[in-house]
């Protein structure tokens, strides 16, 4: 059972629901979006991300799908992949994989209960995107729930495959607006020993200034990430033991053992019960700097910056949220100057009262073009319809 | 053609980048695949919007658009199936901007894909997809098929390389997809565009992510009696842990080519070659150089050689590289596949490839990326036989079949193009290709850019009669 369905009343996007249903087969599953009573059906996996986007159009039913979607792993290590049903944890996936010193580096937040099918449909990494990528760049195959009831299928399950369009990349974070992911083909790969290591740096100049180095010494950090403690930038890297000398030698900080709790914090940041607004700036490199400084400015009780992968991410908790036209005022300048180089901004969390104020996406100059393919996909607005990108 | 046609194009782009002669037309009949088709006329527009003054007055006159870069495609992609207009990128070979702090080079579609690891290489960075034809063929036609290369197998393919591109669509708009390097907000309509084979629009910039030059690199060529032993290998070496950055195998037949073409010192009995390169920090490639040596000696490998410096891995390369094109000196005309199964049915498929080469008397040769399960295998034949080139596509279609029935798939970095369009009913069923049809919808194909492509439908597609005979040797009924 998830937590979404064991709750009394889980909010979506701060509004409830008409009805929580949870299918118990797939068939079960089918027949619900192939009804047309024009309700908006939102699909859940853990609901380790309710919060993230607009409020779903009215009426709507939440649908657990987890039930619908649970069985077996096929997993083969000889070749290097996986078929699961999207209701699967990455806990339980990896500790099948584990059985086989194999694994699938994709850490969201509250990676172990989130269900590979939501983390595909939210698209987002973690901590390990810096070394390894998005979610989407692990799916080899996948079958989509469409919104007029057909399975569909694309790719396949083999590591290499250009058969047909890449829809894989158009389902993966589209936040179930285009169908329902039922199941995935992965490539995995083998387990590697690595260590967690901590060092301090005064500004955050030099915190990017050393992920470049250990970047262009070919170090292949797996993960490096920044946050502000106390007036200084804390970083925790990981990387494989062979590499560990060199670092130190590059380092120009001191490179401390660090703990399982270093990393979990860092890979949870912005994902905490108290953690009320959380926003995350996808920028180019050159703009790290200033965008983590405009987010400071609004007092964040956290801040991360993970400079390999571009992402400056900022959480405020409850008591000590901005005001709205402070935070609007903010997001609406960053996202104008990130456009140029096509970065974005996306509030993940936006506490209630702060909703009017906020749109959780902005709007990408190529909006009419998805408003296209959700209109070629989900001509009812079925699917979470008001969630995603211009209420979309 | 028609003279309102013709008056439209060079309106566009200038009287002189308008090739109408038959003469002047029939290096654009083909690509490098089997199947040919001459255009009625060739333009090269010279930027953006000369692209989209030639897509819109073919739009407005209803004549069919086939974008080409260098035309070294191996699925007929940039073949002209319905005539109309190619619409060539030749001219646009400009290196725009190379930026070290955000690691990206962007550029004009025409230029080589070789060229981008050249002009990176000052920066110590490099452009990590190389498929074969990596001197010639272009980043826009790299972005269209998806094109991989044997250095994929750690670094991913186009699409993990590719960040952003303007694109003309096939409607006529220009629009950009991705970003200059941060992620944007909202479907990924870049990883959408990439490998959809030119049918949604032609790229007119390109930015791609440039990478790290390795500190060390070590290539292996271990030589082996027979494929079982050097397939062993390779599961050996994934078994271990390994990830290297290649790992690509080549059968006896090719051997013998490459040797007599290349002299690279295989010897003559040779059953398998195989390479395999690590690359990383000295300290720890110096492990993993130790790990792969034990995987080949334990399986039997009769001589290892190493090579660290470029210009001595570039020697081991040089088989590898060279070995389709050495076919040359063994037959007169190849048929170049390209298919993927599950890794660990490699060595059952290519019995099942040697047994339909048997059955229709074509030697073959097997050059392949043993690392994912890409095969590529080389059916030998002489196009001057009465009916050969009809057969070799029916035992091609037949070796598609095999790897589709292994669990794998019709091509791993070709594309679909013209060449199995009619095979895609043996993966996907009719609502899994009417997605792809929407997807058309929303980028304005109604079925003249670069018609008969990837699926199988489109008036006028259906003339090639020994397409046909293909599809019956093979079997026409959905596999799903």
């Amino acid at each position: 059972m998830s937590e979404a369905a064991a709750q009394a009343s889980p909010l979506v996007a701060g509004r409830a629901p008409e009805a929580v249903v949870a299918p118990a087969s797939l068939d079960e599953l089918r027949d619900l979006v192939a009804e047309r009573d024009g309700r908006t059906l939102v699909p859940v996996g853990a609901g380790t991300q309710l919060a993230l986007g607009g409020a779903p159009r009215e009426p709507f039913t939440l649908v657990d799908v987890c039930g619908a979607l649970a069985g077996e792993v096929e997993h083969e290590p000889a070749d290097l992949t996986a078929v699961a049903l999207a209701g699967v944890t990455l806990g339980e996936l990896d500790a099948q994989l584990a059985g086989s010193g194999q694994r699938l580096p994709l850490d969201p937040p509250h990676a172990e209960r989130a269900t590979l099918g939501g983390v595909l449909a939210v698209g987002a990494g973690g901590p390990l995107r810096t070394r390894h990528g998005l979610p989407r760049d692990f799916v080899l195959g996948m079958t989509v729930l469409r919104a007029d009831g057909e399975l569909v299928k694309a790719g396949g399950r083999v590591v290499k495959n250009v058969t047909g369009y890449d829809l894989m990349r158009l389902w993966c974070g589209s936040l179930g607006t285009i169908g329902i992911v039922t199941s995935v083909a992965v490539r995995v790969l083998p387990r590697v020993e690595t260590i967690d290591l901590r060092f301090e740096v005064r500004t955050l100049a030099e915190g990017q200034g050393l992920a470049e180095r250990f970047l262009r010494a070919d170090l292949r950090p797996e993960l490096l990430d920044l946050t502000k403690e106390d007036g200084r930038w804390v970083g925790v890297v990981r990387l494989t033991e062979g590499a560990v000398p060199k670092a130190e030698s590059i380092a120009e900080a001191d490179l401390a053992p660090s703990s399982e709790g270093d990393y979990l914090a860092v890979r949870d940041l912005g994902f905490q019960k108290e953690e009320m607004l959380t926003v995350r700036a996808s920028c180019p490199t050159s703009a790290i700097g200033s965008t983590a400084e405009a987010l400071e400015a609004l007092a964040p009780s956290r801040l991360l910056v993970r400079p390999l992968a571009r992402e400056v991410r900022a959480t405020w908790e409850e008591g000590s949220l901005p005001e709205g036209d402070a935070v609007a005022g903010a997001v609406g300048r960053l996202r104008a100057g990130l456009a140029e180089s096509g970065g974005g901004l996306l509030a993940e969390r936006i506490p209630t009262e702060l909703r009017g104020a906020l749109d959780p996406w902005g709007r990408p100059p190529t909006f009419a073009r998805m408003a296209a393919v959700k209109a070629a996909f989900d001509r009812d607005g079925r699917l979470n319809a008001g969630r995603y990108v211009g209420g979309l | 053609m028609s003279a309102e046609l013709l008056k439209a194009l060079r309106d566009v782009v200038g009287r002189e980048h308008v090739l109408h002669k038959p003469e002047d037309l029939l290096v654009y009949e083909l690509d490098g695949t089997i199947d040919r088709s001459l255009p009625d006329a060739v333009v090269f527009p010279g930027n953006t919007e000369e692209v989209q003054g030639v897509v819109r007055a073919c739009n407005a006159l209803d004549v069919p658009v086939t974008p080409r870069g260098a035309g070294t495609g191996l699925s007929g992609g940039a073949v002209p199936t319905r005539q109309g207009v190619v619409l060539a990128t030749a001219r646009m070979r400009r290196i725009l901007d190379v930026d070290p702090v955000e690691r990206t080079a962007t550029v004009e579609p025409g230029v080589a894909n070789i060229r981008l690891s050249e002009i990176a290489a000052e920066h110590g960075l490099f452009y990590a997809p190389d498929p074969s034809s990596q001197k010639a063929c272009t980043i826009g036609g790299n972005v269209a098929e998806n094109a991989g290369g044997p250095h994929c197998l750690a670094l991913g393919v186009t699409t993990n390389h590719v960040i952003g591109m303007e694109v003309v669509t096939a409607s006529g708009e220009v629009e950009w997809l991705g970003s200059h390097g941060p992620e944007p907000t909202g479907y990924d309509l870049r990883g959408l565009f990439i490998g959809s084979e030119g049918t949604l629009g032609i790229a007119t910039k390109v930015v791609v992510r440039l990478v790290p030059v390795p500190e060390t690199v070590v290539t292996l060529l271990a030589i082996f009696d027979d494929v079982d032993s050097a397939s062993e290998t390779v599961s050996a070496v994934i078994g271990a842990g390994l990830v290297p950055a290649a790992l690509e195998m080549m059968d006896t037949v090719t051997l013998q080519a490459a040797e007599a073409g290349l002299r690279c010192g295989y010897p003559p009995d040779a059953g398998a070659v195989l390479l395999i390169e690590l690359d990383g920090i000295e300290e720890v490639v110096r492990g993993q150089v130790t790990q792969a040596r034990a995987a080949c000696n334990e399986h039997g490998a009769t001589e290892i050689r190493t090579a660290t410096e470029p210009a001595e891995r570039e020697l081991l390369w040089k088989g590898r590289k060279g070995a389709i094109g050495a076919l040359g000196r063994i037959a007169p005309n190849y048929y170049l596949l390209d298919g993927v199964v599950p890794r660990s049915k490699l060595v059952e498929t290519m019995g099942e490839v040697a047994r339909i080469g048997e059955g229709y008397g074509f030697p073959v040769a097997n050059v392949f990326h043993a690392g994912d399960g890409n095969l590529h295998p080389c059916l030998l034949f002489d196009e001057r036989e009465e009916g050969a080139t009809a057969r070799v596509l029916e035992a091609g279609a037949e070796i598609m079949r095999v790897c589709v029935e292994a669990g794998g798939a019709l091509t791993g970095e070709h594309g679909v193009g013209f060449e199995k369009n009619r095979f895609m009913a043996w993966l996907y069923s009719e609502e899994d290709l009417e997605n792809m049809r929407r997807v058309r919808g929303v980028f304005g194909n109604e079925g003249a850019f670069n018609p008969c492509k990837v699926l199988p439908e489109g008036t006028g597609c259906g003339e090639m009669a020994h397409q046909k005979g293909a599809l019956a040797a093979a079997g026409p009924d959905a596999y799903v």
